[in-house]
């Protein structure tokens, strides 16, 4: 209320419902002193006022609306619940599908193999053989077993077998006699090759 | 001045406690508001059962959003401002345009009677009744809020979402819709 420069007149109606403050009210009453027709304006209006607090008399709805106004925040109560009973544990099922996922994901990423040299891929040195048709299975097993090797691979498309020694390939010695071996035992053997 | 500084700050630390859950301070904001804030909306809608649903619609707002009053106005003139909000909604659903702009239905150049000249015409409260209802809802809001609520210009510019300027010159407008209108009844005149 700090626009006390104006005619005093809008501000009469604000005069008779006792709302003004301070200079703006100061400057009201000390124009009113001298002023009779802001004066019959004051006394039509505070007649007005009267009027109106009669006329737009009603019944309000009281307990009836109290009643009503309980029962739907109840109501804006329950349902509030059910959302959240509703989508707490939804949100808590997304989120485990969520990490779930994520881990399938992570492990299902294609990761690059560590280089592995093919001689290098088993310990020890590894033959490719090849048996003759007519061997046996106790001429094989014999025959493995004197070289002290194992079956690690095979057949192959064309009938290559993988064989394991258990050795350090820097003995290369031992291994081109046990090559020489095998080769001996053309009944058993028809081809072998260290990989 | 004093009483109702009182008042605004039990309404305030009512507004508070029902943001914090209390269904009794909502009970007990309800029991002091309801008769402003129903006939607010009676005097606009014209329709009790219209008036009894936005006063529960108000109070609805009030027990969600009591958190959000910041005490910049006072707690009555903040319910009332929802309130203006909620009919003015009803009235643009019903086709009545927006509030603002509307003109009452008055002849421009009939000349505005003096105080005296009107002052016998509010002896008939029929009378009366009948020039408030000539005014458009814009003027007869601002009416109402001054002399049925005896509000502030300012704390009606709040309500009505508008400047302070904007409430006077309604009030003026209002004051010569109607000195005219009870001049014309006093008269005999009246259509």
């Amino acid at each position: 209320m700090n626009d006390v420069k104006q005619h005093p007149d809008e501000l009469l109606p604000w005069c008779v419902n006792g709302t003004l403050t301070g200079p703006e009210r100061d400057e009201v009453e000390n124009h009113l002193q001298g002023c009779d027709r802001c004066r019959q304006e004051v006394e039509l209006l505070a007649k007005l006022r009267t009027k109106i607090k009669t006329v737009e008399r009603f019944e309000a709805p009281g307990k009836f609306g109290l009643k009503r106004l309980l029962r739907d925040v109840k109501k804006t109560k329950t349902d509030k619940a059910r959302t959240w009973t509703w989508w707490q544990p939804a949100l808590a099922a997304a989120a485990m599908v969520i990490v779930l996922q994520g881990i399938l994901l992570v492990n299902m990423w294609p990761r690059p193999e560590p280089f592995t040299p093919a001689g290098a891929r088993y310990d020890g040195v590894v033959l490719q053989v090849t048996f003759a048709p007519g061997a046996t299975e106790l001429g094989i097993r014999k025959t493995l077993n004197e070289i002290n090797g194992a079956l690690v691979g095979g057949p192959g498309p064309v009938g290559v077998y993988r064989v394991r020694l258990r050795m350090d390939p820097k003995e290369e010695k031992a291994i081109a006699a046990i090559i020489a071996t095998l080769q001996a035992r053309a009944n058993i053997v028809t081809h072998v090759v260290q990989e | 001045m004093q009483a109702e500084l009182q008042s605004s700050d039990k309404n305030g630390i009512l507004l508070a406690r029902i943001a914090d859950g209390s269904e009794a301070a909502l009970q007990e904001f309800y029991k002091s508001h309801q008769a402003r804030v129903y006939g607010f909306a009676l005097k606009r809608l014209n329709n009790p059962a219209d008036a009894a649903d936005v006063l529960n619609d108000v109070m609805l707002e009030v027990w969600r959003d009591a958190g959000r009053f910041e005490g910049r106005s006072s707690p009555l003139t903040w319910v009332l401002g929802i309130a203006y909000h909620k009919v003015s909604d009803i009235l643009r659903r019903r086709g009545h345009g927006a509030p603002s702009g509307e003109l009452d239905k008055e002849p421009l150049d009939e000349k505005t009677p003096t105080a005296i000249e009107v002052l016998a015409g509010l002896e008939d409260a029929e009378q009366v009744r009948r020039c408030l209802g000539q005014l458009s809802d814009a003027h007869r809001v601002v009416v109402h809020l001054a002399f049925f609520h005896d509000l502030s210009y300012p704390e009606i510019a709040v309500i009505v979402d508008c400047p302070v300027g904007t409430v006077k010159t309604r009030m003026f407008h209002a004051k010569q819709v109607l000195k005219r209108c009870l001049k014309r009844r006093s008269d005999g005149t009246a259509g």
